[in-house]
């Protein structure tokens, strides 16, 4: 099981140093703040008492995609009675081919094929064109939307 | 308490707080296949 999670949290300043006040019991905020790399945005990582698990929270950034990925975020049911706030598909493959260039990882174009490849005739398409477009992407994105293809195309009824 | 549990109560800690959040990373995909 994975031994980390990653939040986005949106708070002005004034609102981070509440936050421990209102952390559950169990769960406890590290005096010393520290960046994100690739988007060098700032985080705050949270301790579980009695456990190697970590939750990273991330400041929301100024970057125009990190705010519009923000505001299009969704709240799906994952259990029942629990609903859990999760950025869209669209978002997702945006950011992961603006990572697979930026910081040149495999994994993120990997990641963007795999979530094409399942969502991808739903997907609001020109949404996705026109942030790749702001990022330098479109490239990345016809050879990852070649890749997921191939999997619709043998999905289609013959 | 598990990594899930854990991430739960803080995911409602910052619902009944109205501290606006998303889940993103590893997480994201775990949460995403539970709704899937």
């Amino acid at each position: 099981m994975t031994k980390d999670a990653d939040v986005v949290v949106n708070l002005p300043s004034s609102g981070w140093s509440k936050l421990p006040s209102l952390l559950p019991e169990g769960i406890e905020m590290e005096d010393l703040m520290g960046f994100e790399m690739v988007t060098a945005t700032r985080r705050e990582l949270l301790r579980v008492k009695d456990s190697l698990f970590q939750i990273e929270l991330f400041r929301l950034s100024e970057d125009a995609h990190d705010q519009s990925r923000f505001q299009r975020r969704l709240r799906q049911p994952i259990f029942q009675d629990v609903d859990v706030s999760l950025p869209t598909a669209e978002d997702v493959i945006i950011q992961k081919l603006r990572w697979s260039r930026g910081a040149k990882r495999p994994k993120d174009f990997a990641d963007a094929v795999a979530v094409m490849q399942v969502q991808g005739k739903s997907l609001d398409w020109p949404y996705i064109e026109r942030w790749c477009a702001e990022h330098g992407t479109l490239d990345v994105l016809a050879e990852a939307k070649a890749e997921a293809s191939v999997v619709w195309e043998a999905d289609e009824p013959s | 308490m598990t990594g899930t549990e854990s991430l739960l109560k803080l995911i409602a800690a910052f619902d009944s707080a109205e501290i606006p959040y998303m889940v993103v990373g590893s997480y994201r995909r775990i949460f995403a296949a539970s709704h899937a």
